[in-house]
Order: structure tokens, then C-alpha cells, then sequence
């Protein structure tokens, strides 16, 4: 099979603009996981051929940009593509409803995830619930996801 | 499932691989201080990045100016010359009162406050990350902006910047979990430390007895204490004291003065004083102050 990285590129190239325009304050919380979404949908497209490098330098991008510590989301991002790729043959055979559950997961685990970093790093304690709303969304933009790039990738 | 094996092996080898890339880097971003001179670099590698995020509030602010009538226009240019000319009167009267207050600190030997020079900036992102509670603003080290700079509106203090590049800067708000600024109580000049509780929320004034004297309404100003903020700037109303039962510390919450909420414009605080000698170093500030007296002595000497 023959897919276009300039077509992926592309698509990662306007996750990641999505993710660094500003998001209306007073919904911060639905905000969705534009980039790690877009990453893990080519990951699951691309049967065998799965590259960490992108998932990667983005997630350095990200973090240079949000003010992160240096790296912060790029090991959130490559664990979870790694995960996601490790059972990427059998998520790409589920029904939608089946992936959506993962999706939640995973979302959920990616929030946890940058929770557990900034808790060890800066000592805080403080867990707001509102930051698992975004699972919510993620939602929505996983099934977008799925037929918008679904049909660039069949053309 | 053979068909798989090996290439899940080669996968968790590039993934691990990777990950351990990542530790690496936040480690040494965490604890190796001179990685701030790379990092330095890097921010302003990206800060394209922030103007690209910022162009949205840019076309929007556009569209707005494209909407406005000439006739409200000049009426809102009357409002503000009639705001500007009593501004201006009260400017004088302020400065005739802090000459005639200099002198009296000059007789009495006093360390006179330097004026701070302002200068406006323009946010570029706020950070809506609900663990850090940042703000990206539009001018850099080329624009003279240093380390610890503290930062302000027209209604109170704001934060300080703590990471420059070249072009942007980044700046803490108080009402950041990492962020503790120390205030004066103006009612009985008790000082004490706020600090940040999450933006959504109130400041909280910490390590107090339950004896300590705090009405709702007190005016909290910035003590000059920490060596990083003004002196005598206003940063928050007290809000709520309540007393625990279980605890041995009263929790006491101050709203900040600064309009918090919706930030545009910032006003960055210079004190040329502390630029010449403070840059990174967090201990030069107390040494500053101690030795702020003699530094007097010295000018009383040449005046």
C-alpha cells in the first residue's frame, strides 16, 4: 500500500496549528487533543510502518512552545503511539464505538499522564476533575477523524 | 502472529529508544541550570509560533477598528483628551508630593524608592493549562526585559517573567500554584505571604496564627520584601477568613486587584537599579536592599 507522507505531514502540520491557537478561556476544558489524535490516527492507518519521530519532534515543538519542561509531551506522545501501535492491527478491525472507548482511554491516560509529571516535577497535589472533560470532546473529534481522513486516505 | 512479532520487538526498541531521549531532556531541563542558556535559544527558535497563535485576536481586533464609526471615534477621542487633561493634573500634584516626600526621607535618612520606568507589552498567549497559569508576552531580552521582571496592569501587580528569548518572554501569574509574592497589610502593616491558588480561585495567605489581625476588605500591597516587586503596589483585596477547626491555621483567601480574566495589555516594571545588578541570580536582590542605606549615604555625600 502506497500512502502520501506529504498528505500526512500536512494533516500533522494543521493538528498542530490547531493545537497552538488559542481556545476560547471560559471552555478551556473541552478543548481536544488535536495533535496526539492526528498522530495516533496515521499510526493506526499505516500498518507496520509506524514512526515514533514525528510523535516525537512535534511534542518537543509543543512543549518549546506551551512552556513545558522540555520533553514533557513528547514521552506522553510517544508512549501513547507506541501503545497504539503495539495493538495497532487489532484497534484498526474494531467497530467505531469499540475504538471510541479506547479513544476515552486514552485521552483520559494522556491527561493522567501530564498530571503525574507535573505533580513529581513541581510538587503540586492539586487534581482538577474538569481536565478529564476533554475526553468528551475528543470524542467528537476522533469520529471527525476517522471519515474526514478516511477519505483522503482512499483517494 | 509471526508476521508481527519481530516488528512489535524493533517498535518497542525505537519507542523505548525515545522515551528514554525524553527523560533524559527532562531531566536536565528540571535540574541542570545552564540548560536555560540552550533553552533561551530554542524559545526563540519558536516564537514565530506565538505570533502565529496570536493572529486570530490580530484579524478579530481588525475586523473590530474596520467596524468603527468616524462619529464615535471622535467622541471617544474627546472622552479621552478630557481624561488625559485631569490625569495630567493629578500627575503634577502626585509629583510635587513625592518630591516634597523624598526630602522628608532625605532628612530622615531614609532609602528613598527609586521611580520604576514602565513600559507596555502586549500578551501574546495565556496559557489556559490548568496546572500553570502563564502568560506569553510580545517583547524579549532585545527589548531589555530580564529575568524576574515583575509585571503589572493599571490595577495591581500580575506576576513576574521567568524565562526570556530573544523576541518573547514568559511571565507567572500570582495566582499561579508555583507562584508566592510577599504583601504589607495597609491597614496595620502586618506583612505576610499570598499565594497562588489557581487563577479560577483566590489568592491564599499562608503561615499565619490564628490570632493575626485580618478583616475582610483589608488592602494588600506588595511589601518590597522579596527584592523582585515594587514596593507599595497593590495586589489584592481580602476576601474571605475563615478559621478550621481541625487546622491550627486560619485559611484566609485576598482576590487580586489585577484584572486577571481578560489580559490584553500588561505594563512591565523597570527599576534600572536591579537591572544593572540582579540578571539571574535570586540572592543579589537581598544584598541589594541591605546595602541600599549606604548607597544613600554615598548620594547625600556627592549631593
Amino acid at each position: 500500500m502506497f500512502y502520501n507522507s506529504g498528505i500526512i505531514l500536512f494533516t500533522l502540520f494543521i493538528g498542530f496549528f490547531l493545537q497552538i491557537m488559542p481556545f476560547p478561556e471560559m471552555i478551556w476544558m473541552l478543548k481536544p487533543h488535536w495533535l496526539l489524535f492526528i498522530l495516533l490516527y496515521w499510526i493506526l492507518a499505516i500498518p507496520g510502518k509506524a514512526s515514533f519521530l514525528p510523535a516525537f519532534s512535534l511534542g518537543l515543538f509543543y512543549d518549546l512552545f506551551s512552556g513545558s519542561f522540555l520533553g514533557l509531551h513528547a514521552f506522553i506522545f510517544v508512549f501513547l503511539s507506541y501503545i497504539v501501535a503495539l495493538r495497532a492491527p487489532f484497534i484498526r478491525n474494531y467497530a467505531l464505538w469499540h475504538q471510541l472507548i479506547i479513544i476515552v482511554i486514552l485521552s483520559l491516560f494522556y491527561d493522567l499522564l501530564l498530571y503525574f509529571f507535573q505533580a513529581i516535577l513541581l510538587n503540586m497535589i492539586n487534581l482538577s476533575p474538569l481536565i478529564f472533560v476533554s475526553s468528551l470532546s475528543d470524542l467528537a473529534l476522533w469520529i471527525t477523524l476517522t471519515f474526514c481522513l478516511k477519505s483522503i486516505r482512499l483517494e | 502472529m509471526n508476521r508481527i512479532k519481530p516488528n512489535s520487538i524493533e517498535l518497542s526498541v525505537r519507542a523505548v529508544f525515545l522515551l528514554f531521549i525524553c527523560a533524559i531532556l527532562i531531566c536536565i531541563d528540571v535540574y541542570f541550570a545552564p540548560f536555560k542558556m540552550v533553552r533561551f535559544y530554542l524559545d526563540t527558535l519558536i516564537s514565530p509560533l506565538h505570533s502565529v497563535s496570536h493572529s486570530p485576536q490580530k484579524i478579530n481586533d481588525y475586523l473590530y477598528t474596520l467596524s468603527l464609526e468616524k462619529s464615535d471615534l471622535l467622541q471617544e477621542n474627546q472622552q479621552l483628551k478630557e481624561e488625559n487633561l485631569y490625569i495630567k493634573a493629578e500627575n503634577k500634584q502626585l509629583q510635587n508630593l513625592e518630591n516634597e516626600n523624598q526630602k522628608l526621607r532625605n532628612l530622615l535618612n531614609a532609602p528613598i524608592s527609586k521611580d520604576n520606568s514602565k513600559k507596555v507589552a502586549q500578551v501574546l498567549q495565556i496559557n489556559t493549562n490548568p496546572f500553570a497559569f502563564q502568560i506569553v508576552l510580545d517583547q524579549g531580552e532585545s527589548e531589555g526585559i530580564f529575568n524576574n521582571q515583575p509585571i503589572a496592569d493599571e490595577n495591581g501587580l500580575l506576576g513576574q517573567v521567568f524565562q526570556v528569548a530573544l523576541n518573547t518572554s514568559r511571565a507567572i501569574l500570582i495566582c499561579d500554584y508555583q507562584h508566592a509574592i510577599s504583601v504589607r497589610n495597609t491597614r496595620n502593616e502586618m506583612t505576610m505571604i499570598a499565594q497562588g491558588n489557581g487563577c479560577g480561585n483566590d489568592l491564599i495567605l499562608d503561615f499565619l496564627p490564628t490570632s493575626a489581625d485580618i478583616e475582610i476588605g483589608d488592602e494588600l500591597v506588595s511589601s518590597g520584601l522579596d527584592g523582585i516587586f515594587p514596593a507599595n503596589y497593590p495586589v489584592a483585596t481580602v476576601a474571605a477568613v475563615r478559621v478550621d477547626q481541625n487546622r491550627t491555621v486560619p485559611l484566609i483567601y485576598a482576590t487580586p486587584k489585577a484584572n486577571i480574566k481578560q489580559l490584553r495589555y500588561v505594563l512591565l516594571l523597570w527599576n534600572e537599579k536591579f537591572k544593572s545588578t540582579l540578571g539571574d541570580d535570586v540572592t543579589a536582590p537581598l544584598e541589594e536592599t541591605i546595602e541600599q542605606p549606604s548607597s544613600n549615604n554615598e548620594e547625600q555625600n556627592v549631593l
